[in-house]
């Protein structure tokens, strides 16, 4: 999945509260990404919360081709909404940390653009034992691990999926056989024997 | 019976070995070249949101049994297609999703019944219809994309009867009447 991003390039500060002696400033960082969905299946992911409400199929993808099917993917069954004459048969959530297959039924790529704030502070996501689509709730590249923060444990898989294929990366006896690197707008599949909590702490800033 | 107790742990173990098939229940798959529309008795007709759908499973066609919810109709222009999301089939019904499955979709008017044995019962013209079963060779676990229902074909409800039959019923009953009066 090839990805265009443009992101965090102005963070906007914001008003502060005053008090006597000090003023604090909170600081949200607004951008989008630009994903470059291609023909067939791919894993995408929405890393920008869109504020309450608006983290919905019907509010993120509202110019797909008709035939468009997202799936989500949870205790052991898919939910999967197809977008057909105009609107989505399921209004399902796809908030920052989540991720979906997506079958774009074109012949070509579409471009899906998400638009909102990048997810800052204390992240947090629950990963479930056995098989669970995930994705880093924020848009950045990296090593899983090191970069985005994942807690490995012995065992643990990841599939990422690129042009029909799966890239498979196993955790065994502290190392990766293949080191997954997702990309900005991409979801993988996690396979992990026990239960636990993705939690970052990230600012703009860092 | 030590044995009977032992075999019937290995059945569960081997059967836990597997996860459930999910399957893509819609007949509106157009990137798979799937949709086939489904019509009422006259064939023109699709069928709209006071009609349900649902999809059979079993390993052979005569072991088919109701898997997940029924899915309503579309109206409008998506009349005729139904698009009732993922269902996973339990292991009871299929234990190996790998070695495929024969799948089979029933559609009933709702007013008809709570379900496509209820109006097959009450056997009211233009009201239940199913289609031909298929078979999947193989059944997607995750992590790959629930199954679509590749083999689906169209199909009309029950019909009334054929204009030629009414029309010979309508000519015997003539030739009766002819006869009595000659």
């Amino acid at each position: 999945m090839r990805t265009k991003t443009l992101l965090i390039t102005a963070a906007l500060s914001a008003a502060g509260v005053a008090t006597a002696m000090a003023q604090v400033y909170s600081v949200n960082a607004v951008g989008y990404i630009n994903l470059s969905v291609p023909a067939g299946f791919s894993i995408i992911a929405n890393q920008l919360d869109a504020g309450t409400g608006n983290n919905v199929l019907s509010k993120l993808f509202t110019s797909v081709p008709d035939g468009t099917i997202i799936y989500e993917f949870a205790n052991g069954n898919y939910t999967i909404s197809t977008f057909s004459f105009g609107s989505w048969d399921t209004d399902q959530t796809l908030a920052p940390g989540q991720a979906a297959w997506i079958n774009n039924p074109n012949t070509s790529a579409i471009t899906v653009t998400f638009v909102g704030n990048v997810p800052q502070g204390s992240l947090s996501q629950s990963i479930p034992a056995g098989f669970s689509l995930q994705s880093s709730q924020v848009p950045q590249s990296g090593a899983l691990d090191t970069v985005l923060g994942y807690p490995v444990a012995d065992g643990d898989i990841i599939y990422r999926y690129a042009a029909g294929n799966y890239v498979i990366s196993t955790w065994s006896f502290g190392s990766w056989d293949t080191v997954p690197t997702p990309n900005v707008g991409e979801g993988f599949w996690v396979n992990t024997s026990v239960a636990k909590n993705w939690t970052r702490n990230f600012s703009v800033n860092q | 019976m030590k044995k009977l107790v032992l075999i019937a742990a290995l059945a569960v173990a081997t059967s836990a070995a597997y996860a459930q098939g999910l399957i893509n229940f819609s007949n509106y798959v157009p990137g798979s070249g799937l949709t086939p529309k489904i019509f009422q008795s006259d064939g023109t007709t699709p069928l709209d949101g006071t009609y349900l759908a649902q999809l059979y499973a079993g390993t052979s066609a005569s072991s088919l049994t109701p898997v997940g919810t029924a899915a309503t109709f579309k109206t409008g222009a998506g009349a005729g297609y139904f698009t009732g999301g993922g269902v996973a089939i339990p292991l009871t019904v299929i234990a190996n999703p790998a070695a495929g499955g024969v799948f089979e979709v029933k559609a009933w008017l709702a007013t008809a019944g709570t379900s496509y044995e209820a109006a097959l019962a009450a056997g009211a013209n233009n009201t239940y219809g199913a289609s031909t079963p298929f078979t999947l060779a193989s059944i997607a676990t995750a992590p790959a994309p629930a199954s679509n229902l590749i083999g689906l074909t169209s199909f009309n409800l029950n019909g009334v009867p054929e204009p030629s039959t009414i029309v010979l019923g309508v000519l015997g009953a003539s030739l009766f009447l002819l006869r009595r009066r000659s």
